[in-house]
């Protein structure tokens, strides 16, 4: 389902997992107020209580009961379920890993218990992920030693680090600032500490930035 | 006493089994030797099956019962051969 | 030994290994609520940082539990709550119950049972072993995902110790599975077709079935794990992929373990809410039909969800989204056909009810969160986020403990013969329900807070989430208090209830059998054991020796790294030899006999009992070498530079060694033959010959090791060729020196005249079992040697 996206395609940004996100939330919210409510009224309508005669139950029902509703009830929840699962799916299209020129490609590598940025120039960052505005970054992410969560939630951006594998996500940010990088998947007892910073700054502070670095990789200081 | 049956299913799997060797000999690790192979090893689990176990003489309830698992399995090694696009 | 210990230690009736399993589970749950308390003391505040107003924990060196102690704590919480808590509370009601309401004198195998039960208890023990050992005990959360859970990463015998634990656990579960199936099947009481069959029941044997073909892929997972730890193979460590190995044969078998919590509650709501609707179930056989096809297929079609940013290809994504989507519409069902039961009633809210209703009250929004993380694409907002963990604790604690809980006050009656303190249940389900809310709401809402984090820097929406989330947990956890006071005084000063005390109408209430036997006697929970002669104890001292061998050995194989673990594997053994002797000679000389009942046997009549166990038995082995074949193509595909076909092995050598393999195959079948026309001596020549051809095939494969591993260096620990080779080739030498085993047995017996023309079942079995063997080398050997 990889389609080819146009250069100027709409990259993943917050608002479509919001949208998304606000799908399944109404659908479901109602579904459970509607039958949690019918539930708890059916209770306490036919809750024992003295001088209520107890309902003729109708034999002719038996053991399969409303089997017509049965079919009708697959069908409503059928349909809407499919619904939001067309809404994923369209979703999915947006956030698939497009391969535009336009892009910059930086390597994330997970480690106990730092992320290192590899940016195409070679440079080798383990304190920052330094991004320009309104660009679309491809990140290839894999892991040094056990599986890692890149994640950054402030964006919606994740995807696991695995090792021997590399995985990619793709981002577009659309507002300066600095947020944080965190590690969502458990590995070991540095997990929590396992954070970094994404910087994101207009196109012109980060080409001054990018053009001072060393070409050659940094010194490693990790593990 | 019937010895007809397990006798020949006996000389047929010795039979198959050699066969399975020289073919492999024929192009060890080329694909279509693979193939032959494993169809070859499919067919006899499937005679052993039927004549050994004896499955074809038991109840349809044990017959499901142990194609089940193979299902399943199958389903589980095929997701894991293709969970990389490569 | 004084009667009450011996009573208890060597019982094998089912009523009393229920009970084991009750109080079995409730003391693990104990453990695992402290672990989860302390967890939630160390999440209550952040940790200080510049800026911070409020309280919080000095630095991330001065928390209140250590990162380590925190992974540990959680990680075991997790295990021991699923495994020693959930599952064995059903499994201890099943037992109590299930044969009681099919007329069944007690399960089919009952030494086994108890044998399944001390299993599982010693798992639990040795599991928790581990915190005691240098570097704790296993860390890497209850999903154990490799490399984490490797060697290299989690260094020592805890996580080995839990490891094998679990292993125990897989096979006590597996070998239960059998059992109540097996029960199910053949013990029926007479009038019991399967129409008949009441709803709880129905519904442990649809978890059994969940059980029954996902343990096998788990107990495979850990077997290459133990493996990878104990012995160097390679399997998860394979670059390329080994995560991801883990994570497709754990969460085979994790889905439909989800479903092995749930169902059991379920089938207890659906017993319950008739008796106190006072009408029928609405719809029960679209009910059943639903369950079945949850089971099978749907619960194992599922798994990958679990993997969506795993790195797998987005067609698989796609693929297990729709499924997962697929598996929700036969809930839904289920949970309207259950609510369509309060239509048309006559509703007494009495504790079992009440904590039925509050069950599938938690059910929908724990399902309908589940909805949320079906979309691959939601996923990425949600995965290993606080979302989750209040999506699973909504279904795995609301809906399933809950009913668990409506069991217990329902089956209190029957099993006390007394009736519990029906204002402190009340009491008991208000601060409950309060409490569970007060503690899983707000994670919904801490969705971009990872999980397992030990401690968290200050974020105003986090801080007072977490708080809110930790006085639930002590309101929850203090709330189960109720539950315990209601036992103890249910049991001091209960008044004695009648025998039918909620007019329900199942045969464990009213049995539909009069002069049954021992299993379903009409006498009213009366304190087990005190029926007089009707009761049959039947012990046997073997099961509990078989069980504490096999976890002494694990033992010694988990701190092999110690001079003295080989000693205590060796004695390990050596108690299993004893137990194993023992149990056959009691077979041998019939001293434990169980006395044959006429059943309903549709659609297993024909069969034997015996031959039915060894088949089901057979499904999960196919489980287990499909899995471990799949490990072996998996790796060899996505790793390059594998040996040359032809170049490592000596393929004469094999040829002929599958020669002989396939001729004992011959003489087993000869065997039973002979038997069956009553030919003993011939029968005791063809197993012998089989004897023989067996022990040469172990012979010649000894032979071949010996040359592989000293003349080539062709070991398991040298590469990941070796590594898959050495354990596929020798899990299928240990199916082979098993049935070597056997045979000594079946040798013994039929010398001792034991087989005849009429009843020859044990060498059915065998023949069964060996080709099997057979069949699992038709595929072992062109797959190592010739491919």
């Amino acid at each position: 389902m990889l389609s080819s996206l146009p250069l100027d395609a709409t990259p993943p940004t917050v608002k479509i997992f919001t949208t998304l996100q606000n799908y399944y939330l109404i659908l479901g919210g109602a579904a459970a107020v509607i039958v949690i409510s019918y539930m708890v009224y059916m209770i306490a309508k036919n809750r024992e209580r003295p001088g209520r005669q107890t309902p003729a139950y109708h034999h002719e029902e038996g053991d399969w009961g409303n089997w017509k509703g049965v079919v009708m009830l697959l069908c409503v929840t059928g349909s809407v379920l499919a619904f939001v699962e067309y809404q994923t799916f369209a979703s999915a299209n947006l956030v698939a890993i497009p391969d535009p020129p336009n892009s910059i490609q930086v390597g994330v590598v997970g480690r106990q218990f730092v992320w290192s940025f590899t940016y195409p120039n070679g440079y080798t960052d383990f304190q920052n992920l330094t991004v320009p505005l309104n660009t679309i970054v491809v990140l290839n992410i894999t892991s040094a030693d056990v599986t890692h969560g890149f994640y950054v939630p402030e964006l919606d951006v994740a995807k696991d680090a695995q090792p021997g594998i590399y995985s990619q996500l793709w981002f577009n940010a659309t507002q300066p600032g600095t947020f944080t990088i965190e590690c969502r998947q458990l590995c070991g007892v540095g997990h929590a500490l396992m954070l970094s910073k994404l910087v994101v700054e207009s196109a012109a502070t980060y080409n001054a930035w990018y053009s001072k670095l060393p070409a050659a990789p940094a010194a490693k200081g990790g593990a | 006493m019937n010895y007809k049956i397990p006798v020949a299913v006996w000389l047929y799997m010795l039979v198959t089994t050699v066969v399975e060797v020289f073919v492999f000999y024929s192009g060890p690790g080329t694909f279509s030797v693979d193939i032959a192979i494993g169809v070859i090893a499919m067919i006899n689990s499937l005679v052993a099956a039927l004549f050994l176990m004896n499955i074809r003489k038991e109840p349809p309830v044990i017959q499901y019962l142990m194609l089940a698992p193979l299902a399943l399995i199958m389903v589980l090694i095929l997701t894991m051969l293709f969970a990389f696009a490569q | 030994m004084n009667a009450w210990l011996s009573r208890w230690l060597y019982t094998t009736n089912h009523k009393d290994v229920g009970l084991l399993y009750i109080a079995g589970s409730m003391y693990f749950g104990f453990i695992g609520a402290i672990l989860i308390l302390l967890v939630r003391v160390e999440l209550a505040i952040p940790v200080c940082a510049a800026g911070v107003s409020g309280m919080c924990w000095p630095s991330a060196t001065q928390t209140f539990l250590s990162a380590a102690s925190f992974n540990q704590a959680v990680t075991l919480h997790g295990l021991i709550m699923i495994l020693w808590f959930l599952s064995p509370l059903a499994i201890g009601l099943a037992n109590y119950f299930l044969p009681l309401q099919i007329g069944a004198a007690d399960l089919a195998l009952p030494r086994v049972n108890a044998f399944g039960y001390w299993l599982w208890l010693f798992g639990g023990i040795v599991a928790t072993i581990g915190f005691f050992m240098p570097g704790g005990n296993t860390a890497g959360g209850w999903t154990a995902y490799s490399p984490l859970s490797s060697s290299t990463f989690s260094p020592g015998a805890g996580p080995t110790l839990a490891f094998a634990g679990l292993i125990m656990l897989a096979t006590s579960i597996t070998v239960g599975s059998v059992n109540i199936l097996l029960t199910v099947a053949t013990s029926r009481g007479q009038g019991i077709t399967w129409r008949k069959i009441p709803m709880f029941s129905w519904f442990m044997l649809f978890t059994i079935v969940a059980m029954l073909f996902s343990f096998p892929s788990l107990l495979a997972a850990l077997l290459l794990l133990i493996s990878d730890r104990v012995l160097g193979t390679m399997y998860f460590s394979a670059s390329a992929g080994g995560a991801i190995l883990w994570d497709d044969l754990f969460w085979f078998f994790g889905h439909p373990e989800v479903y092995v919590v749930l169902l059991p509650a379920f089938g207890l709501i659906a017993e319950i809410f008739p008796v106190f609707s006072g009408r029928p179930l609405a719809e029960k056989n679209i009910i059943l039909i639903c369950t079945g096809a949850i089971v099978i297929p749907l619960s194992y079609m599922v798994w990958s969800h679990h993997m969506f940013l795993t790195g797998v290809t987005l067609s698989e994504d796609e693929a297990f989204s729709v499924a997962t989507i697929l598996i929700s519409l036969p809930f839904d069902v289920i949970t309207l056909a259950f609510i369509k039961t309060l239509t048309k009633s006559s509703i007494r809210l009495t504790a079992p009810m009440i904590f039925c209703i509050g069950s599938v009250f938690l059910f929908i929004i724990g399902g309908i969160t589940g909805v949320f993380l079906s979309s691959f694409v939601l996923d990425v907002v949600y995965n290993n986020t606080y979302f989750v963990v209040g999506h699973f604790h909504y279904v795995m604690v609301g809906a399933a403990i809950f009913g668990l809980i409506a069991g217990l006050y329902y089956y209190i009656p029957k099993m006390t013969g007394k009736m519990y303190h029906e204002k402190m249940a009340n009491w008991h389900f208000i601060t409950s329900f309060i409490g569970f809310n007060i503690l899983y709401f707000p994670m919904f809402f801490l969705y971009d807070m990872p999980r397992r984090i030990y401690t968290y820097q200050s974020l105003p929406s986090w801080n007072t989430l977490n708080l809110i989330s930790t006085v639930g947990a002590f309101i929850f956890a203090a709330s189960q208090i109720f539950l315990l006071a209601n036992i103890v005084w249910t049991l001091r000063a209960g008044k004695i209830s009648p025998p039918n005390p909620w007019g329900a109408t199942t045969p464990e209430w009213v049995p539909v059998i009069t002069g049954a036997s021992h299993g379903a006697a009409a006498s009213t929970g009366s304190t087990p054991g005190a029926e007089g002669g009707e009761h049959h104890r039947h012990e046997s001292s073997k099961p509990i020796w078989l069980a504490a061998g096999i976890g002494v050995s694990f033992l010694g194989l988990s701190l092999l790294v110690y001079s003295w673990g080989l000693a205590v594997f060796i004695l390990g053994l050596a108690i299993d030899g004893f137990a194993v002797v023992g149990w056959m000679y009691e077979d041998l000389h019939e001293k434990f006999h169980m006395p044959e009942e006429v059943t309903e046997r549709w659609p297993f009549a024909g069969i034997h009992k015996m031959r039915l166990g060894m088949w089901i038995f057979l499904s999960t082995d196919v489980i287990v070498f499909g899995a471990i074949l799949g490990a072996y193509l998996y790796i060899r595909s996505f790793t390059p530079n594998w040996p040359i076909p032809g170049s490592i092995h000596e393929i004469p050598l094999g040829l002929t060694n599958t020669i002989v393999l396939l001729t004992s195959g011959l003489t087993a079948f000869l065997a039973l033959e002979s038997i069956k026309e009553g030919k003993q001596r011939n029968m005791i020549m063809w197993l012998c010959a089989t004897f023989v051809l067996g022990a040469t095939f172990l012979g010649i494969k000894g032979a071949e090791w010996y040359n592989l591993y000293f003349a080539k260096g062709f070991t398991w620990y040298s590469s990941v060729a070796g590594s898959t080779y050495y354990f596929t080739v020798g899990l299928h030498a240990a199916h082979v020196t098993v049935g070597l085993i056997l045979m000594a047995y079946l040798i013994r017996k039929a010398m001792m005249g034991g087989y005849t023309k009429e009843d020859h079942v044990g060498i059915e079995n065998f023949a069964l079992y060996w080709a099997f063997v057979d069949i699992v080398w038709i595929f072992v050997f062109p797959l190592f040697y010739l491919l």
